[in-house]
Order: C-alpha cells, then sequence, then structure tokens
C-alpha cells in the first residue's frame, strides 16, 4: 500500500448488500431444460401460459458493515441466516443483486481446501495449481514448495498421483497449501474447521499465526467456540439481515441467548431415545434411532452410572458412500450452552475406524466412566463429510437425547454427592513433594 | 499473490471484456492449459499418439468410402486423396475439439466456479490449447505422409499453416464460447453437440473440395471459419491460387462468432454460479 492515508481505511466496506434468488416451483432440476423455456416462449402468447410459481429469496437484504485492517472478524448465524451468500459475494463467486463492497488489499478465499485438485495429478502438480488457483504466483509456489511438502509430511509420496492418496494424506496435502498462502485479507468458512484432527489443528494454527502480523480474517462460521476463541468483532446474522453487529461477547451472547430460547422447552426434558420421525434425512445417512446403553447394548433409560462407562448407540442407514463421512456425538452441559466436548467416529488411527459401508449400520460412542459429574446433559449426535462440510452441526442437530448421570466420586470416603463442577474427572494424584 | 491491491464489487455493474483483469490472470490460464493437456494423456497407453492416430483411421476410412466407393475426388489429379484428406482433418479435429472442450468448459469447471473466484472466460480459453498442442502432433505425422506419397508441398503453403491455424481456432473459440455460456444454463447442449459437430463436418469441405458446392451456395459455406481455413491451406500447399474473397468472408464469419460469443458470455456470466 503506497497511499499513506490508506492505512485508516477499512479493510472490507460493505454497504447495503442484497441478494435475491428467484425459487421456480415448476422444475425440478435446478438448471432448465431448453424444453421448458421453449414450451413457455410457444405457449405465452397463446395465452395459456404456464401456471408459473416463481417466488422471490431474499437470502441477504441491506446488508453493511466493516471490517478494520487487521481485524479478526466473525460472522455468526444459523443455518440459512445468509452466512454462506455473503462469503460468497466477497469471495466474488455470486454477484449480489443490490449494494457495493469495496475491498483494500490482496486477498484470499478459502471456502473449500484442495479446491481443483485433480485426481490424475501428482501432488507436486497438484501444490502447483491449487496454489495458482488461490492465487499465488508459480515464484511464489516454487519458493514455498518445500515447506508445503515438509508441512504436509507426504514427501515419499509427491510424484504419486493424488488418486492414490488416502482421504488423510489428501486433505493434508490440501491444508499445507492452503496454510502457506499469505494474503492480507483472509476470508476463511468455518467448514475448514469441521472435526478435529491434529493435522488440522496445527493447519489452523499456521494459518492464524500468519494473521497476527496485521492481517485482516473474516471468519464465518456457526460454532461459537471457534469465533470467541479468534476473533475481537464481529456481526450476528438473521434472516438475511445483521440483527447485531459489535464486540465478539456482546453478540455471540445474543445468539446463544436466541438459540437457547427456541430450544428452551426441548432441552429441560429430553428423552433418553430418540427415533426418526421422517424428517431427518440426507444424501449420505438416514437416522433411525439414538439411545445411550450400557456396555452389553442394553438401554440405559437415561440414568447412567458415572462409575460405568456408557455408550452413545447410532443406528441408521448409509445411503451413499463417501470417504469423508463420519458421524460422532457432541456432549452439552444441561443448560446447553456449554459443549464440553466432541468425538467423532473417525478421531482416532484410521485402522480402528468403524467401517460405514452402504446398508444398515450400527455404531456405539464410548463416554468415558468418572468423567461428567452428576447431573443433567444432553448428546447431540452429528454427521459431517470431513472438513467439507456438517450435514447436521454439533449446535443445531435435531438428533438429542438427554442423560442423566448419577453415583458416587472415586473411592474416597468423603464425597457422596453434589460435587461441584460441570465434570468430574478422578484425579487421585496427589502426593508429598 | 495475484497483485490486485483494490477489488470493488457493485451490483448490476454492466458487463465488460475486462482484458485488464484478463492479464492479470494470464499464470492461471497456464496452469489451466497445463493442467488440461496433462490430464488428458494421462494413464493412456498411447499417450500423443492418440493425436496422429485419429486423422490418420480417419483418413483411411475416408479413403476407402469417399474415394474409393462414392468417387469423390480431391479436386486435382496431382493431388492424391489421403494427403488432401488429411491436411483438411488436421485442421477440421483441432475446430471439433476445440468447440466441443470450450463449450463443456464451464460445466467441467462447475466445483471451481463455485468455490472461488476467476475470471470465467479462463476455462474456455485454456480448452483451446489442447487442440492447438494435438495439432503440431498432427503436423508432425503430416509430414510423414507427405514425403510416402512424394508431394512436395508449396512453399506459400508454409506461410498458411498459422493465419489457417488462428481463423479456424478463433471461429471455434468464438462458437464454442457461446455454447459454453448456453451449456451452464441448458445442458441441452451437451447432448446436441455430436449432432451438430456431424453435420458440420459434412457441410464444411474437409473430405471434398469446396469447388464441390454449387458457386451460388459457396458465397454461405465460406461464413464457416473451418471452410475458408482448410480451403486455403489446401490451395496454398497443392499450389493453386487462394480465394481470398473467400478467406476475407472466413475472417468475417469467425469475427461475427467471437463478438457474438463474447457478448452472450459476458451478458450471463454474473449468473453462472446462480443456475450452474
Amino acid at each position: 500500500m503506497s497511499k499513506k492515508d490508506s492505512s485508516s481505511l477499512p479493510a472490507i466496506e460493505v454497504t447495503g448488500i442484497s441478494k435475491c434468488y428467484t425459487i421456480n416451483h415448476k422444475n425440478k432440476a435446478s438448471y432448465s431444460t431448453l424444453k421448458d423455456d421453449l414450451a413457455n416462449i410457444v405457449r405465452a402468447p397463446l395465452g395459456k401460459k404456464i401456471e408459473s410459481t416463481e417466488e422471490k429469496f431474499w437470502a441477504l437484504k441491506n446488508v453493511s458493515f466493516e471490517v478494520p485492517k487487521g481485524e479478526i472478524f466473525g460472522v455468526i448465524g444459523k443455518n440459512g441466516s445468509g452466512k454462506s451468500t455473503l462469503l460468497k459475494i466477497l469471495s466474488r463467486i455470486v454477484d449480489p443483486t443490490e449494494g457495493s463492497i469495496k475491498i483494500r488489499g490482496r486477498v484470499a478465499s478459502l471456502l473449500e481446501v484442495g479446491t481443483g485438485f485433480h485426481p490424475e495429478l501428482t501432488g507436486r502438480e497438484n501444490i502447483y495449481f491449487n496454489g495458482s488457483m488461490l492465487g499465488m504466483s508459480r515464484q511464489e509456489i516454487t519458493s514455498k514448495f518445500q515447506e508445503i511438502v515438509d508441512f504436509s509430511e507426504i514427501e515419499k509420496f509427491i510424484d504419486t498421483p493424488v488418486k492414490f492418496y488416502s482421504s488423510g494424506m489428501y486433505v493434508r496435502l490440501a491444508f499445507a497449501v492452503a496454510a502457506h498462502l499469505d494474503p492480507e485479507i483472509l476470508i476463511l468458512d468455518e467448514v475448514l474447521a469441521v472435526g478435529d484432527a491434529a493435522f488440522q489443528q496445527k493447519s489452523m494454527k499456521k494459518i492464524l499465526s500468519t494473521m497476527t502480523e496485521g492481517r485482516t480474517v473474516l471468519f464465518v462460521s456457526h460454532s461459537m467456540g471457534a469465533i470467541r476463541q479468534l476473533c475481537t468483532k464481529g456481526v450476528l446474522l438473521k434472516e438475511g439481515t445483521v440483527e447485531a453487529s459489535g464486540s465478539i461477547g456482546a453478540i455471540t451472547d445474543r445468539y446463544l441467548l436466541e438459540t437457547m430460547n427456541e430450544g428452551e422447552e426441548a432441552t429441560s426434558e429430553l428423552s433418553p431415545t430418540w427415533v426418526n420421525n421422517g424428517s431427518v434425512d440426507s444424501e449420505w445417512f438416514v437416522p433411525e434411532e439414538i439411545s445411550l446403553v450400557d456396555a452389553d447394548q442394553k438401554p440405559l433409560k437415561g440414568v447412567a452410572d458415572r462409575n460405568e462407562d456408557a455408550w452413545v448407540s447410532i443406528k441408521g442407514t448409509i445411503k451413499k458412500t463417501d470417504p469423508a463421512f463420519t458421524l460422532g456425538y457432541a456432549l452439552w452441559d444441561k443448560d446447553s450452552r456449554n459443549m464440553l466436548y466432541m468425538s467423532l467416529a473417525t478421531d482416532g488411527s484410521q485402522k480402528d475406524w468403524p467401517k460405514f459401508n452402504k446398508g444398515p449400520v450400527q455404531i456405539l460412542g464410548k463416554i468415558p466412566r468418572r468423567l461428567l459429574n452428576t447431573g443433567n446433559y444432553r448428546v447431540t449426535v452429528v454427521d459431517a463429510l470431513f472438513q467439507k462440510y456438517w450435514i447436521h452441526d454439533p449446535e443445531a442437530s435435531p438428533m438429542r437425547v438427554g442423560l442423566k448421570v448419577d453415583g458416587k466420586y472415586t473411592s474416597s470416603p468423603y464425597w457422596l454427592d453434589n460435587r461441584g463442577g460441570i465434570i468430574a474427572p478422578e484425579i487421585t494424584d496427589w502426593k508429598n513433594a | 499473490m495475484r497483485n490486485q491491491s483494490a477489488v470493488s464489487i457493485q451490483a448490476g455493474r454492466r458487463a465488460s471484456l475486462n482484458i485488464k483483469e484478463l492479464w492479470s490472470y494470464r499464470e492461471l490460464f497456464l496452469f489451466f492449459a497445463w493442467r488440461d493437456i496433462k490430464v488428458r494423456y494421462k494413464q493412456t497407453a498411447l499417450g500423443a499418439g492418440w493425436a496422429i492416430l485419429q486423422p490418420f483411421l480417419a483418413t483411411g476410412v475416408f479413403t476407402l468410402f469417399f474415394n474409393r466407393v462414392a468417387g469423390i475426388s480431391s479436386g486435382s489429379a496431382t493431388i492424391p486423396y489421403p494427403v488432401f484428406a488429411y491436411l483438411g482433418l488436421m485442421y477440421w479435429n483441432c475446430f471439433s475439439g476445440s468447440l466441443s472442450t470450450v463449450s463443456n468448459s464451464l460445466v467441467s469447471a462447475q466445483g471451481l466456479i463455485t468455490k472461488i473466484y476467476f475470471p470465467r472466460l479462463i476455462p474456455p480459453l485454456a480448452a483451446v490449447a489442447l487442440s492447438v498442442v494435438d495439432f503440431f502432433f498432427a503436423g508432425v505425422a503430416f509430414i510423414a505422409i507427405l514425403i510416402a506419397f512424394k508431394v512436395q508441398p508449396d512453399i506459400l503453403g508454409l506461410l498458411m499453416i498459422l493465419p489457417s491455424l488462428v481463423l479456424i481456432v478463433l471461429g471455434a473459440f468464438g462458437l464454442g464460447v457461446f455454447f459454453a455460456a448456453l451449456n451452464v444454463k441448458y445442458r441441452d447442449v451437451r447432448s446436441a453437440l455430436p449432432f451438430i459437430t456431424q453435420i458440420l463436418l459434412f457441410v464444411t469441405p474437409v473430405i471434398y473440395p469446396i469447388s464441390l458446392i454449387p458457386e451460388r451456395f459457396r458465397i454461405y459455406a465460406y461464413l464457416n471459419p473451418a471452410a475458408g481455413a482448410i480451403s486455403a491451406v489446401r490451395a496454398a500447399f497443392f499450389d493453386q491460387p487462394i480465394n481470398w474473397a473467400g478467406f476475407g468472408l472466413s475472417v468475417l464469419g469467425a469475427v461475427i462468432m467471437i463478438v457474438f460469443g463474447l457478448w452472450y458470455f459476458r451478458r450471463t456470466e454474473k449468473n453462472f454460479v446462480d443456475v450452474i
């Protein structure tokens, strides 16, 4: 930036952005065929106009905000609040219907890792192509090439076509390239935060560490944990409009309050089993029943002894296999405001993962004994395409069951009941110095 | 990073060609072309041999059926039909190949277009490169054919190689870029294209000389850029007078296609992601 006064201008200026989609109820396909359009042209003049049920849908309506230089800025909101549309407009993928945006500085936008990866190309070739897609110059890629390869930890296979890679290796390489981008402004989607593999954390750390050097990040997410951890300011979107903006604490509180009020009655008396009434479905997986069982797979009827392992049983049908598909659960404090932890079926080493073959499937995920305190908890079941997106995320997933934990704390004679704390792990290592 | 220090997004901005932006993305264009070429020949036993084999086999078939059975000749006793046909097919393959890859380039790049921004003209532009590379492979084999049939080309013929290639590629790009934009909305293009290409092969003087077309229709035939390009390069090669008026008509045809194709492309471009 050569101009002196440009340093005080905001990095991103969004002014009155709206986006309108026309939903055409007539066609099932998202693209029309020539026949349909021709038929309309032919019939319309005859007065026999095809019943047109076009509906306008405003994904964003008059959204304005500014992102100061050097800020890590959060955009939050529920599914369907317009976050993704905003992200796509900022990334210049989608054109806004109204309004304007000014972005000052070189931008890189990461909506997905591995964009443009071609299975027939080798790791080396894909680094170059993907890097170029993300806005790096050839020189820049060449100078960072060794660093990217080292970071990805797949040096041995760098000249192998990526179609022979395991899904883990593939993701590693994709993240390695993304982590070495060096823009002034980074637009980052939460899809990158799906799952919690160690490598991905390393990548996020690397991406964000470069951001401390006065760079601007726009981070879109509906995970309050990540947002609170990373951002200082942000906006809250609701039904396509800006509901609140300002300090991150205030807007996340507001968001949580809203989502809580909506789910209030549901969380207070949660059933120990959840059965799909047909409303939950996806391209990959249809859940059938979620329940809590003991080690012998006998139903717990919602009450678990804290000194025994409990298991979350997920029963359903895999409709379409995908190497990135995974299931898991998140455990929440009873007031549902804080997630204690999340566990995915693919968190361990790959050989230990459960098989997700097409057809009926039942998997069990452990809730370790002597971890939770006595009291009420909530378990939400999640499914996701790892590193791509949540099918049902921990916060909004309709697959939820209640869990009551009972039982004594440890073998100590002192604690009988009602120990403080959300969790009560058995930490008994005390000794004289 | 690509050197763009400020980006301005404005709703309802008018479409423009924006050559400056295209130029700033030239490296990505090269990467696109390089990727397409790499991928094309990966895991094929013959590799670039296909670029030679295709016109070679087609020449054999055409010589047998059109020349021997149907009695179509090259229009001159001194020009062996296989040499005549191969030269035409070299250019024709470049035309039909470009037309098909350019037309499908946006739909094939769907995953990229919905995930990242780059000038949408990049995939169709890069798609042309593949056919041009194939053309040069086929050209090497043509030298062998000339030697085998003891045909000595005219020096002017060598000078016409490039202008004809440029003309045919521009024509294919102009038509292809229109189809590419249309394909985004109407997938019918995908099904119609092989049929269109087939029809075009028969109305273009590829397997027969343009003199076979009746005089009063010839003016329309020449509006097809492939017709002018192939006729001119053939005439030059085999030491016949070039019909410059016809060549000029073909250039006009190509210009019309390019202008119309780019106009339609730029006009519909901003809605690609919404409908693809």
